[in-house]
């Protein structure tokens, strides 16, 4: 297969540019995919990914250049084109009001396959959610909607398949499961482009183009980028290409650990009728710790954390959060935390400097106060300068650094961060965690969840929740020890593929 | 609850209102068009109502008939026809609405002990201009009847007593001046009541409604928030639709302008507070709205805005009591029109304080924080 | 290409979201007997004052008259300088001021100019005694001999419905499709664009008829509507009506980018001017000369024209071909403008 690569073409791109106004999104952009391909494209956020996967499902029109698919044109033969590809757009699209089980069912007969015809290939992961076939869509927890999203994308079989981040908020384990199913629809012929922010993915791809400003940087296997650039890793080239001026190193600190308890709670249950979610946890978190708060796709981490916020009553169990009692203290513990969920909820339609005189005076800050730690927490992220630029003006990146700033604009004692870091690129997570740090090691304690296991690696202790129930608790090189596993990432996949809730 | 909380939020509030490319223009736009379209539009006066006589006499007094219908400023004389069936198509085509008949011998026969009769017939598909355009051509006919006919028989139109009539607080019937304040009250009902609907709305479908539910803020603080813009909003827009009144239509309050204002205030919080409720309860920008548009309409159908709560059923005008408009523009018009004092609109001042009272209890114990 | 499962899909979401569901349904039955039961423009019920200078006999009689009208309440006797305060505070409505035996003065509180001419009329007609008169006349009502002003309502309700259930929520469902990013998942399926349109419309179009059924069942059995020129003409004409609302909905929806947009312009551009325009409160022959001519491009104003001239009037057919021909000129024009619009691909 791989000789006739070279001859015939799956997806094949020429000179193809596209601007929005005065906003150049693909510049010149020329690459050729074989049949049965796994081409990986990576780049930051804002770097044409998504424009030039619209032009490719025949979406969007280029401005110039030309790309085929199949042979076909995506201008000319667009009707007939499309009814060979098949497209994961990069966000969720899923009917929220209809349940998971009729989205799957709808997705397969647009495409005119029966639900059982294309079941066998997606039966790994719609097992996941089964539990779930009757609930809403619009109900799941963000990974969940991925997953069942994948399904509607892959139920039937094209020719050519698109997926533009597919993986996003997916858990470890599942992700790994996803890519097995590629690279078994790629044996089968089936060519794919797919973009991903995850680096271990990018090393599953054959070959993967870099994108940034809409321009290609770099087209070659993974394995030969790593090896031209002498770098340990294909994250490490991304860096290096992305932001050559950012040393590259452990992030890791050691933090000494304080002995005051910021978290303790005990046999914490939540329960929804006859669903257990959250199934008599027990833990504590020391002040000034990072508390890694790992689980997969719907084992109850976020109903948990809402209990740990205040935002939601447990059915059972006590505990304190910041020295107060979450059954009876909710608005004092509100008080005295900072919440950064993976929305990074800023008002788009106010200024950054409008967004932190808001969120300073609804925790009760004076003008003063708010002026002055306001202008603090700018400047060290270089940022008061454009304090007036408008949130949605601003790039995703560092909006997440905004929206973290800004939850620790009230001196909070503990931050939960939901996610903080989903479908952002290498550089951006770098810069992310620094920020982390710098944080801790003022005395803030930080109680982060993540899908990325090498951000595991870097917490003080983590915590692996599985089926509302945590089963592993110590610091990531303990439980390598316990799990006699080489990584975070093994050890994660020990434990929940032993998940009583995936049978 | 600290007051500075509550200004930081409602500056929030100012700030993306002004932002916003669209609602300040609608906010200014939508009570100019209303006051300077809507009072011609709505107006329910019946006037040229067409009429079509079928003369069957063909004798001088009926041209005089036809003339003085032509000569009436509420009528206007459609044709004159010698076939019934012609005057049932002028009917059917919309373009008359009485038909006079006069009968094959009418004149002649009211100099007989035994006159025939005028057969009038009103179209009452629309009964309103059924009835008052028969009651138009009665009198008019009834004036001529009474000049042409014997003394003996005249008699019998005359009155006992001389009638006249006076019309207080509006002396010319304009309808406009009727119509006014009850535009004022629907430019607050949409405005007051849908604006902040879908602002709570659009926070929890954006998602910084989580943000503010894990601050310590309070649900009143929150809720007051919220009012508070709409309220402010609110006067802007209720003073630039009083300017338009006085300046085009020369229309000002004849009672002092304290008691506009103070009822108005009022009621701002009871419409907004209604609109958060909905919003409160609601998942989707689409569902808040078709829930909201539902009561409005039985709002303003049952409130006395269009249609006297007089001419109600004794039950339905039950129900407008638990209507809070009602009070308003019993306010509205009482201070418009007649001149009420405060002490006579003590009753619906007092309904409107408890409405507000009630609308400001449950839109702060509608909205959740904790699930 | 297989439309059923689009059309399965499109209906389960206007079940699944039953708040709506149900307040669609609900708009029909309580607007029709809130118009039908309720609300009415007629004065039936007038409080008087009544205050005397001299309490003569003809004043006696009078006044039992009055009292015997079962049109006019006489609410108190008052002294002629309270009449003033009496109106003012909203007490009465009218009060009749008898100067001697010979004149009377009817005061009304013309803050209502319709209830106040009507009342004069009453009043007049009372104080004059004038009873004879009307033996010269012989009136009768045409097609609504009861007076029901709900007769006039039931059209317009259906106006302003169907645009409502089909233009609007039409516009909504496509566009929140824009919004949520599946549009681009249909697109790029191999359904063809006319098949995602069709479907849409299906669930709607349904729920119309389920409306009107309703409301013909209403208006025949609660509010008496003879509907002597039959169901068939009806339903026939409401389906011509309900498919332009459609398509006018779908032209909404290409020119919308957010649902708010979609709503606000359906709201303001079609229903605002139906409810002014179309004569569904305010009679049209009252217009000034410009807005008149506006309500001729406003579809709502010939459907209702013609359901009044098919329910209420009971005429043929044939006697609304004007309308008809109008009505299905839009249709088509808005069928083409729509689909042209419709783009298969993002701009």
């Amino acid at each position: 297969m791989s000789d006739q690569a070279t001859t015939s073409k799956a997806i094949s791109v020429s000179n193809v540019s596209k601007s929005y106004g005065k906003v150049k999104a693909i510049q010149d952009v020329s690459f050729d995919v074989a049949p049965g391909e796994l081409f990986g494209l990576i780049g930051p956020d804002g770097a044409g990914k998504s424009t030039l996967f619209r032009i490719l499902v025949t979406l969007l029109t280029p401005d110039s250049g030309e790309a085929t698919v199949e042979g076909l044109n995506t201008v000319g033969d667009y009707r007939r084109l499309r009814k060979e590809i098949g497209y994961m757009p990069g966000h969720f699209s899923l009917y929220p009001d209809l349940t998971v089980e009729e989205n799957i069912n709808f997705f397969a007969s647009i495409f005119g396959v029966s639900r059982q015809e294309g079941y066998h290939l997606i039966a790994p992961i719609y097992e996941q959610i089964a539990p779930f076939k009757d609930r809403p869509a619009g109900k799941l927890s963000g990974g969940m909607k991925q997953k069942l999203a994948l399904c509607c994308a892959l139920i039937h079989r094209p020719k050519v398949l698109f997926l533009d981040e597919p993986t996003t908020g997916v858990d470890a384990v599942s992700r790994q499961e996803f890519w097995d199913l590629l690279s078994q629809l790629r044996q089968q012929g089936i060519t794919i482009l797919v973009s991903t922010p995850y680096m271990d993915e990018a090393m599953r791809c054959q070959r993967v183009a870099l994108i940034s400003n809409g321009k290609i940087m770099e087209i070659d296997t993974p394995q030969g980028l790593i090896d031209r650039y002498h770098l340990p890793t294909i994250e490490d080239v991304f860096i290096h290409l992305m932001a050559p001026d950012k040393p590259i190193g452990s992030l890791y600190r050691h933090i000494t650990p304080t002995h005051h308890l910021a978290i303790n709670v005990k046999d914490l249950t939540k329960r929804f009728g006859s669903f257990t979610a959250v199934d008599h946890i027990t833990f504590s978190v020391e002040k000034g710790e990072i508390f890694g708060f790992l689980g997969a796709n719907g084992a109850g981490k976020t109903t948990a954390i809402k209990m740990l916020c205040g935002l939601s009553f447990p059915t059972s169990g006590s505990g304190t959060v910041a020295g107060y009692d979450i059954t009876r203290q909710a608005e004092e513990i509100k008080r005295h935390i900072g919440y950064m969920s993976q929305r990074f909820s800023l008002y788009d339609d106010l200024s950054v400097w409008q967004n932190i005189e808001f969120f300073g005076g609804i925790y009760g800050m004076t003008r003063q106060e708010v002026e002055k730690r306001g202008r603090e927490i700018l400047e060290e992220l270089n940022f008061y300068d454009k304090r007036h630029d408008l949130v949605a003006d601003i790039p995703l990146g560092w909006k997440q650094k905004l929206a973290f700033s800004v939850a620790l604009l009230h001196r909070p004692e503990i931050v939960f961060l939901d996610e903080p870091t989903g479908g952002v690129d290498p550089v951006v997570r770098r810069q992310f965690w620094e920020l982390i740090y710098q944080t801790a090691a003022k005395g803030v304690t930080i109680f982060v969840t993540t899908h990325y296991m090498d951000e595991a690696e870097y917490c003080n202790r983590i915590s692996i929740m599985v089926a509302g129930k945590i089963e592993a608790l110590d610091t990531p090189t303990n439980l390598k020890k316990a799990y006699g596993a080489q990584s975070i990432d093994e050890v994660f996949r020990i434990l929940a593929r032993n998940n009583p809730r995936n049978e | 609850m600290k007051s500075s909380i509550l200004a930081v939020v409602v500056r929030k509030e100012f700030q993306q209102f002004f932002r916003n490319p669209f609602l300040p223009r609608l906010c200014l736009m939508f009570p100019i068009v209303i006051m300077l379209i809507m009072p011609l539009v709505t107006n329910m006066e019946v006037k040229h109502v067409g009429v079509v006589v079928v003369d069957n006499d063909r004798q001088e007094f009926s041209r005089q008939l036809a003339n003085s219908l032509r000569a009436s400023d509420y009528l206007s004389l459609y044709e004159v026809t010698p076939s019934y069936a012609t005057a049932i198509h002028a009917i059917e085509q919309g373009d008359a609405d009485v038909i006079v008949d006069i009968p094959d011998g009418f004149y002649k026969s009211l100099f007989t002990a035994e006159p025939k009769r005028l057969k009038l017939s009103g179209n009452a598909v629309n009964a309103t201009k059924g009835t008052f355009g028969l009651q138009y051509v009665q009198a008019v006919v009834g004036r001529i009847l009474a000049e042409e006919m014997p003394a003996s028989r005249a008699s019998m139109l005359a009155s006992a007593m001389t009638v006249s009539t006076l019309h207080l607080f509006n002396p010319t019937l304009d309808y406009r001046y009727y119509m006014i304040p009850a535009l004022m009250i629907m430019l607050i009902v949409m405005l007051c009541g849908f604006l902040p609907a879908l602002n709570i709305v659009s926070e929890k479908e954006v998602g910084t409604i989580e943000q503010i539910n894990v601050s310590p803020i309070s649900h009143l603080t929150f809720t007051l928030g919220k009012v508070l813009p709409y309220w402010i909003i609110g006067l802007v827009v209720l003073t630039v639709a009083m300017t338009i009144a006085w300046a085009v239509y020369g229309l000002a309050p004849r009672s002092s302008i304290g008691i506009i204002y103070g009822a108005s205030a009022l009621f701002f919080v009871i419409m907004s507070c209604f609109g958060i409720t909905i919003a409160n309860g609601s998942q989707t920008m689409q569902q808040s709205m078709f829930v909201m548009f539902f009561f409005v309409m039985i709002f303003i159908l049952m409130s006395g805005l269009m249609t006297p709560i007089q001419s109600m059923p004794s039950w339905a005008q039950t129900i407008t009591y638990a209507i809070p408009p009602r009070y308003y523009i019993d306010i509205m018009r009482a201070g418009y029109l007649r001149g009420s004092s405060f002490a006579e609109l003590l009753p619906q001042f007092g309904m409107l304080a408890a409405f507000a009272v009630v609308f400001a209890l449950m839109a702060v114990f509608s909205y959740r924080k904790q699930s | 290409m297989k439309l059923a499962p689009f059309i399965y899909k499109e209906s389960l979401h206007v079940v699944r979201d039953w708040r709506m569901l149900l307040v669609v349904i609900m708009i029909p039955i309580v607007q029709m007997l809130l118009f039908g039961f309720a609300i009415s423009t007629e004065v039936n019920n007038i409080k008087v004052a009544v205050s005397y200078q001299k309490y003569t006999n003809d004043v006696r009689l009078t006044i039992e008259r009055l009292i015997a009208n079962p049109y006019v309440t006489v609410k108190k006797y008052v002294a002629p300088t309270d009449i003033y305060t009496t109106l003012k505070a909203g007490e009465t409505d009218a009060a009749i001021l008898f100067a001697d035996g010979e004149e009377a003065q009817i005061i009304t509180d013309a803050s209502n100019p319709n209830m106040a001419q009507t009342s004069t009329g009453y009043l007049t007609a009372i104080l004059s005694d004038s009873y004879a008169a009307p033996s010269l006349f012989d009136s009768h009502y045409l097609y609504n001999p009861q007076l029901l002003s709900s007769y006039n309502f039931v059209p317009g309700v259906m106006g302003m419905l169907f645009l409502l259930v089909c233009a609007l929520m039409t516009a909504v469902s496509v566009v929140r499709e824009k919004e949520t990013g599946t549009m681009e998942l249909l697109l790029v399926s191999p359904v063809r664009p006319m098949a995602i349109i069709i479907s849409k419309m299906v669930p709607f179009f349904v729920l119309s008829c389920i409306d009107l059924t309703l409301i013909i069942l209403i208006a025949r059995y609660l509010l008496g509507v003879p509907l002597s020129g039959g169901v068939i003409p009806i339903v026939l004409f409401t389906t011509l009506y309900v498919v332009l609302s459609l398509f006018l909905g779908l032209f909404v929806s290409t020119v919308s980018r957010t649902q708010i947009m979609a709503m606000l312009i359906c709201g303001m551009v079609m229903i605002f001017p139906v409810i002014l325009l179309s004569g569904l409160i305010f009679p049209t022959e009252n217009l000034p000369v410009v807005l008149k001519q506006l309500s001729y491009i406003v579809p709502a104003r010939w459907y209702i024209d013609a359901m009044r001239k098919l329910m209420i009037e009971g005429l043929p057919l044939t006697d609304v071909m004007l309308d008809l021909i109008i009505l299905s000129g839009m249709t088509l024009f808005f069928l083409i403008v729509s689909l042209r619009n419709f783009k298969d691909r993002l701009s």
